[in-house]
C-alpha cells in the first residue's frame, strides 16, 4: 500500500474541472485508491466522490492506493495534484 | 461503451450533456431528445427507438428522462415493452456527470444503481453546510 499526502494547489480548490482531471487520471490504475480529507474518505475515480468532499485551496489530503500499480498511481497522484490538476 | 440517452421535456438533455462537457470534456456515444411545441409523440418515440439501435455498441444504453409520469417517461415506458433496457427518471448534473464519467470498466447493471445513488444524494441542504462550517471555525 501506498500512502502520500498532498496540498491542494489548485486556485478554486477541488472543483469541478480539476475534480474531473483527478477521477480521469484515477481511473487509469487498477488500484484502489482512496482519497481523505475533511474527515471523509472518497473513491476520487468519481468526480462526485471528489466534489462531495468540498476541498478548499490550501487543504492537505491524503491518497492510499492499494494493487498491482499502486506506485505508479501514486508517483502520478502526487505529481497531478502538485501541478495544480491542469488549472 | 455503454451509450447514454437523454429524453426531456424541452432542452433539458442537450443542455445537461453540454454543461457535463464543459467540465469533463467532449463525450461520444451519447444522445439527448427533447419534446417541443408541436412535437408528434410518435415521432418521439421514433426516435427513442432509433436512437436506442444506434447508441448500443453491445454494453447495452443507460436511457434517462426528466421525471417520471411525463410525455418523455411515458413513451420511453412503451418503447421498454418492445426491448427492455435500464431508465432512470430523474436527471441533473450530478447524476450524468457520474453516468458518462464512469462508464468504463462498470457494468451497466453497476453503472445504473450508481446513479440512482448518486441522484439521491445529490440534493443538499447548502445552508445547512454553511452553518457547520460557521461552527467549525
Amino acid at each position: 500500500m501506498q500512502s502520500i499526502k498532498v496540498t491542494v494547489c489548485s486556485k478554486s480548490g477541488l472543483h469541478a474541472r480539476p475534480a474531473a482531471n483527478l477521477a480521469k487520471l484515477c481511473q487509469k490504475f487498477k488500484s484502489s485508491i482512496q482519497l481523505k480529507a475533511n474527515d471523509k474518505s472518497v473513491n476520487p475515480k468519481s468526480i462526485i466522490g471528489i466534489l462531495s468532499l468540498g476541498v478548499p485551496c490550501g487543504t492537505e489530503v491524503g491518497f492510499t492506493c492499494e494493487g498491482p500499480d499502486e506506485e505508479e498511481a501514486a508517483k502520478a497522484i502526487a505529481e497531478a495534484v502538485n501541478s495544480g490538476l491542469g488549472e | 461503451m455503454i451509450g447514454v440517452l437523454a429524453v426531456t421535456h424541452g432542452d433539458l438533455g442537450q443542455a445537461c450533456i453540454g454543461a457535463v462537457e464543459l467540465i469533463a470534456g467532449e463525450q461520444t456515444n451519447v444522445k439527448a431528445l427533447g419534446l417541443h411545441h408541436g412535437d408528434s409523440p410518435d415521432t418521439l418515440k421514433e426516435n427513442i427507438r432509433a436512437a436506442l439501435k444506434e447508441l448500443d455498441e453491445g454494453e447495452g444504453v443507460l436511457v434517462f428522462v426528466d421525471f417520471f409520469g411525463g410525455t418523455p417517461a411515458n413513451l420511453v415506458l412503451q418503447c421498454m415493452r418492445e426491448k427492455p433496457f435500464l431508465c432512470i427518471a430523474g436527471l441533473n448534473m450530478p447524476v450524468l456527470l457520474q453516468a458518462l464519467t464512469e462508464r468504463e470498466g462498470n457494468t451497466i447493471e453497476e453503472l445504473e444503481k450508481t446513479c440512482l445513488q448518486t441522484g439521491k444524494d445529490s440534493f443538499i441542504e447548502m445552508h445547512e453546510v454553511y452553518r457547520k462550517m460557521s461552527e467549525q471555525h
